[in-house]
């Protein structure tokens, strides 16, 4: 119970340390509901420990599941406190129940059957040597991925959004290239340069972008952008355009179709 | 008052297994690893790793007189073994087509902050919520994103599915030796490596199942009042989350439990109360066909497409089987010719093995009511056998293996436990046991020939044309999060399957399938035109690389185009068409993805 409220505190102060929240949410989710409702349901049974077990996680699995339905039936939403609040309201509600029939048992407390051993060192260490392994082996394949080969690249993209009488055109580019790379860009409207800029430097998963904002009834035949680097300035390494649509025209005759294809 | 029992070696063999099993792991990752830096070797280190793997703790599992907290730990160590292996196949995000899909159904719960909102690219995924009930609790309570909680929850769940099942066939068998080896036997389903490790709705809803099937057992088995009401209570619990977990899993869920009811009213086993089984049997029923008429109404419409054409497909496999000259297409599994034996072995094996389980479920467990109905589930694989050759059998063979296996790996258990048991001379049983460990092998290694990913994609690597999970690379990430952060949500965007999904998951976009022809036709004519109007696609995608082979996986876009697309390779020209279109506008460039804006065109006359 006192590790649910220390994770109640923490959801409810909204810290936003996510190992601590981890490591608080987990048996929270996965062990306590299930724990304490088989202990309730189950106090004069005898279970053998794989038993608990099952029971612990499956129910646990249940209790959130059921938890879901009920917060999306609630006046609230599927977000932080109100999961919180769920899963302390159950496990308290558990908890003490379960404590009240365990008390209220006639003549001592059923026979509950623990196998004891002390495990030798030598099993210990081999099991230490195990989890190390397997975590190198993760480290590994993890490692592999985040440094895959591949082919750099950059991306160029323009996006209209419709806004009432304005357009406004996303012009942007990301860099996946293998290291920091300079580019030069330059937007033209109808020919004319509206932007021109060069020495922009990006290091990988960088992007750039600028926004401009054009009224419909000024709106050009076509937008243009092209992307250079600045390694190579007479070649075109990305080229991007825009057209108007005609539904930005709908109640207008401004734009006529021309047929084809 | 507290007993305490001292038991020595009640771990016998385990830490050593451990380590055993960690360097299989470790092999298998170094084959990852290998295989991204496009080493060719790295294909051995990976089925050595499999083998390190799995033979030590089939051996062990196979003696008889080993304990039984040793064999919960075997069967622990292996199930989550094999979940590391799909872990570390993709282990930064997701790359299976059924996992974005599952994917997108979180975001948009996290993002709305409710459930059953529409996800267009598997509609029947939000009615079918609680992989994403769990998982988004988990990112809500401890910030992590959707992948990592997902890992996590798989996980936990890959846990409850392995000990449910385990104590499922110890509850019936009353026997911990033929459960460890049905465990590691049901281990050999071809999909349990990776489809059953994948973060999707099955994956969670098999763990559950197994759940459920171990507290009905402990229900039936217990006679005392007090575990009889709370016993009740758990198996509600239980059967609610299997039916709002996936459909196929509950419809055999509730077949079982009607098997199980139908099976015990003819055996009538001594003790048995069968009560027990009808009324788990009307329970779920009744649950499964509220939840269907009332919330996943679309679940009829989902499932029947598939189902639609196999009574046709199966008469005509017949009709063809007795009058070959009749000629048709019959399906064959497209695999290198050494797979396919393994895989043949592997079908004999387990079919002579599940024949003589029958003989020995019959004589020695003709009186119990599970044990006859896992004989009877097992039978079931001959059929599936037959499916597999027709029309859009596969699909179907493939859907059934998680839920045929439970029979078959309990019949198989049932034939290896009693053959070793018919020899006493020491020469004898060895003989024995080595041919069942050859057995054992030999049906592990047909699940990886048979399972998910197919040979080409075992292992990760570079770019592949058409070949789903190869498919996913940083090309296609980095259109993702552009379609994210950049483009309306929504939009409606066509592309081949893999930008598909891409598209419609991290990209958040109305992903439209079925545009192939207008895409790689050499015109834009009416019919192009039609086609992507009908469909309100805004905007076409089309990745260059798509031209450099033929579909790995059978086909570029989606499984209904036609043979003249995905048996020729796409014509460059074909696809520059877009560039000399009217009004058609170009907003992406990446140098080999190029996307238009076709919507104006499409509206042409």
């Amino acid at each position: 119970m006192a590790w649910t409220l220390l994770c109640l505190g923490v959801v409810l102060a909204d810290i936003q340390n996510i190992p601590l929240r981890t490591v608080l949410a987990l048996p929270v989710m996965f062990i306590f509901p299930g724990y304490a409702f088989h202990t309730v349901i189950f106090t004069e049974d005898r279970l053998n420990t794989t038993e608990r077990f099952a029971y612990t996680i499956g129910l646990s699995f249940s209790f959130t599941i059921l938890g879901g339905f009920v917060i999306y039936l609630s006046p609230w939403t599927l977000t932080p406190v109100p999961w919180m609040v769920y899963f302390t309201v159950i496990i308290v509600l558990f908890s003490v129940i379960a404590m009240i029939k365990r008390f209220s048992v006639d003549s001592g407390e059923p026979l509950s059957y623990n196998v004891v051993r002390n495990g030798s060192r030598t099993e210990y260490g081999l099991f230490v040597v195990a989890i190390l392994i397997i975590g190198v082996a993760i480290w590994g394949s993890r490692l592999a991925n985040d440094n895959r080969p591949h082919n750099g690249f950059s991306e160029l993209w323009m996006i209209p959004q419709e806004e009432q009488d304005t357009i406004i055109v996303e012009v942007g580019f990301r860099s996946y290239e293998q290291h920091i790379t300079t580019y030069h860009i330059e937007v033209l409207k109808d020919d004319e340069i509206l932007l021109d800029e060069t020495n922009i430097e990006l290091v990988p998963s960088e992007s750039w972008k600028v926004e401009f904002s054009v009224p419909k009834d000024v709106f050009p035949d076509e937008m243009v952008a092209r992307l250079y680097l600045v390694d190579e300035p007479t070649t075109v390494y990305r080229e991007v355009n825009l057209y108007p649509h005609w539904r930005w025209y709908q109640n207008t005759d401004e734009v006529i179709l021309e047929s084809g294809g | 008052m507290q007993t305490t029992k001292t038991s020595p070696s009640y771990l016998g063999l385990l830490p050593y297994l451990s380590v055993s099993s960690a360097l299989g792991l470790l092999c298998v990752s170094f084959a990852y690893s290998a295989a991204v830096e496009s080493y060719t070797w790295a294909g051995i280190f990976l089925w050595l790793g499999w083998l390190i793997l799995y033979i030590p703790n089939a051996a062990r599992m196979l003696i008889p007189d080993v304990a039984r907290s040793e064999r919960i730990g075997i069967i622990l160590l292996l199930g989550f073994s094999f979940f590391l292996i799909k872990a570390m196949y993709s282990p930064l995000e997701f790359k299976f087509a059924d996992e974005l899909q599952h994917w997108r159904t979180a975001d948009i719960i996290l993002q709305n902050d409710t459930l059953f909102d529409e996800n267009f690219i598997l509609q029947v995924s939000p009615y079918y919520p609680a992989l994403q009930i769990v998982t988004t609790a988990l990112s809500n309570l401890t910030g992590l994103p959707i992948f990592e909680s997902g890992m996590i929850v798989i996980a936990m769940a890959r846990i409850i599915f392995v000990l449910g099942l385990y104590l499922f066939f110890e509850k019936f068998s009353r026997s911990s030796h033929i459960a460890g080896i049905a465990s590691i036997l049901y281990m050999t389903n071809p999909h349990y490596q990776f489809l059953n490790a994948m973060f999707t709705y099955q994956a969670m809803a098999l763990a559950l199942l197994a759940f459920a099937l171990f507290a009905y057992t402990r229900l039936l088995y217990r006679s005392d009042a007090g575990h009889k009401r709370g016993g009740a209570i758990v198996i509600v619990l239980a059967l609610a989350s299997v039916t709002v977990t996936h459909h196929v899993t509950s419809y055999f869920h509730t077949a079982m439990l009607m098997g199980w009811a139908l099976v015990a009213i003819m055996i009538k086993q001594k003790g048995q109360k069968l009560f027990v089984p009808i009324g788990l049997a009307l329970l779920c029923f009744s649950f499964l066909a509220l939840w269907v008429t009332q919330v996943a109404t679309i679940t009829t419409e989902y499932l029947g497409e598939s189902l639609y054409h196999v009574p046709n497909d199966v008469i005509n496999l017949v009709e063809r089987i007795q009058n070959p000259s009749s000629g048709g297409e019959v399906s064959t599994p497209q695999i290198p010719l050494p797979e396919l034996l393994i895989s043949m072995m592997a079908v004999g094996l387990i079919s002579l093995g599940v024949m003589i389980g029958l003989f020995f479920i019959r004589r020695r467990y003709r009186k119990n009511t599970l044990a006859t109905l896992m004989g009877i589930v097992g039978f079931g694989y001959y059929a599936s056998i037959v499916l597999r050759f027709v029309p859009g059998g596969a699909e179907l063979t493939g859907r059934s293996w998680p839920f045929l296996f439970i029979g078959v790996a309990f019949t198989l258990a049932v034939a290896l436990v009693h053959l070793l048991e018919m020899r006493k001379k020491v020469w004898q049983q060895r003989l024995l046991y080595s041919m069942g460990l050859f057995g054992l092998i030999g049906i592990f290694l047909g699940s990886i020939t048979s399972g998910w990913p197919p040979y080409w994609a075992r292992l990760p690597g570079e770019y592949r044309v058409a070949a789903s999970e190869r498919s996913v690379d940083l090309q296609s990430n980095a259109l993702g999060q552009w379609a994210r952060e950049s483009v309306p949500e929504r939009t409606r965007i066509s592309g081949s399957f893999t930008i598909y999904y891409m598209l419609g998951s991290y990209g958040e976009q109305h992903s439209v399938f079925g545009m192939g022809q207008a895409i790689t036709s050499p015109r834009f004519g009416a019919r192009e035109r039609s086609l992507l109007r009908n469909a309100q696609v805004t905007y076409v995608v089309i990745d260059y690389r798509m031209t450099e082979s033929l579909p790995k996986r059978g086909f570029y876009f989606d499984t209904g185009e036609s043979s003249e697309i995905r048996e020729n390779r796409i014509d460059m020209e074909a696809l520059q068409k877009f560039e000399s279109l009217p009004q058609t506008s170009r907003v992406y460039d990446s140098g080999v993805i190029i996307i238009y804006d076709i919507e104006d065109a499409s509206l042409l006359p």
